[in-house]
């Protein structure tokens, strides 16, 4: 992974988490917390239609398209680990974060 | 003539139902099957459909879990009633995910849910058909205990011509869902939607609901939709603060036209029995919704 994909990939899961956060009415070191007592951001798993929710606030921050579940295969977005690795490649690197 | 089916859950139903098609030469026109309590399935029946459905699945066909399934109508993931103002956060989080599905290579038609909360009226704009069922199961005391079907909802109309809070107010008991858009955009062969209309009674404090299908595929789909909808007949029904009554689900055409329907009838009929009550509520935050998933499902007999 170069150096922008992994800024990139920083500022892309804190988004999710601002997502998940507006999502499920909870304030963002609540989903933190959650994320921490489920063993961290590869173990903390996101349904299909909440991952669409969050992607669609992703959209709304990053003013860009990106992947819909409805297009992935379940082992895709899975996690939330997994779905930041699916949103950064779809990310205009000339974009500022 | 037309075949009516009584179940006591919605494995049980499903079951009876298959049972009848079967017996019928793989398929019935005109089918109509009651679940007297859409809280209960069987687990039993359910696993030997998924089992079967696992079979089914090749390289050029992929069938979803009966959990996917339901989500087509009803995702539970998006539903915390332990949350204040729960029922708007549903609606809410619907409306962004259909927002995210708009640029769907797979999109197709839509979905069952995005046609409850943004109806394509012929207007253009999009009617939210379950904030407004919503809003009228929770407007108090029915005054016409006869009206049974009431045609609020069609394409070109908007709620707004309603006073919600005024003497005028047309206090009905039965409300509508409308799922089947505009004939010429919909008026497939297959495909979808299937799902037309849903019709809900508030009756002696419960709500109850009747679903009308074109067509059903009773192996890969009737178990899934009975799930969904009962699904979005608990949430109606505690949202609005009343008992879940009973479900209807009306089919023009049901077939179960998929190969190994004499196995899968046999192996449901043997794993019967194993009655729960349904998931309806989003699980705990994070956690993994894989044992629903179809590649997850355990051998069956």
């Amino acid at each position: 992974m170069s150096k922008i994909d992994e800024v990139i990939g920083v500022a892309t899961r804190s988004a999710i988490v601002q997502g998940l956060a507006e999502a499920e009415g909870l304030d963002v070191e609540a989903i933190e917390l959650e994320i921490d007592q489920s063993g961290g951001d590869a173990n903390f798993y996101i349904d299909s239609k909440l991952a669409e929710v969050v992607i669609a606030l992703v959209e709304v921050m990053y003013g860009c398209e990106l992947p819909s579940p409805a297009d992935l295969k379940r082992d895709q977005y899975a996690t939330l680990e997994a779905i930041v690795s699916l949103i950064v490649p779809a990310i205009p690197h000339r974009l500022e974060i | 003539m037309a075949t009516f089916i009584q179940g006591t859950d919605i494995g049980n139903a499903w079951l009876h139902a298959f049972e009848a098609i079967h017996a019928n030469g793989g398929s019935i026109v005109n089918l109509a099957v009651e679940i007297s309590d859409p809280r209960r399935e069987d687990l039993g029946v359910r696993r030997s459909i998924e089992v079967a459905l696992m079979r089914m699945n090749d390289s050029e066909k992929s069938h979803q879990s009966i959990h996917t399934v339901a989500n087509t109508i009803f995702p539970i993931a998006l539903y915390r009633p332990e949350i204040e103002g729960a029922a708007e956060r549903f609606i809410a989080n619907a409306l962004k995910s259909e927002f995210s599905r708009r640029h769907a290579i797979s999109k197709q038609w839509g979905s069952y849910l995005g046609r409850l909360v943004a109806y394509p009226s012929r207007d253009g704009k999009p009617t939210n058909q379950l904030e407004f069922v919503l809003r009228q199961l929770r407007s108090g005391p029915p005054n016409f205990s006869d009206l049974y079907e009431v045609p609020i909802l069609a394409p070109g109309k908007s709620d707004e011509m309603i006073d919600w809070d005024g003497e005028a107010r047309d206090n009905a008991d039965s409300v509508g869902a409308v799922l089947h858009g505009d004939v010429r955009a919909d008026a497939r062969w297959r495909g979808g939607p299937c799902l037309a209309h849903i019709s809900l009674t508030l009756e002696a404090g419960a709500v109850s609901m009747v679903a009308l299908y074109r067509r059903h595929s009773y192996i890969p789909r009737a178990y899934g939709n009975f799930l969904g909808l009962a699904r979005l007949l608990v949430f109606l029904s505690v949202e609005s603060g009343h008992d879940v009554g009973n479900l209807l689900v009306v089919t023009g055409h049901a077939v179960d036209d998929a190969p190994g329907r004499k196995h899968l009838l046999d192996s449901a009929k043997e794993n019967q029995g194993e009655v729960a009550d349904i998931e309806w509520r989003a699980r705990s935050l994070g956690a993994s919704w894989s044992d629903l998933e179809l590649a997850t499902v355990k051998s069956s007999k």
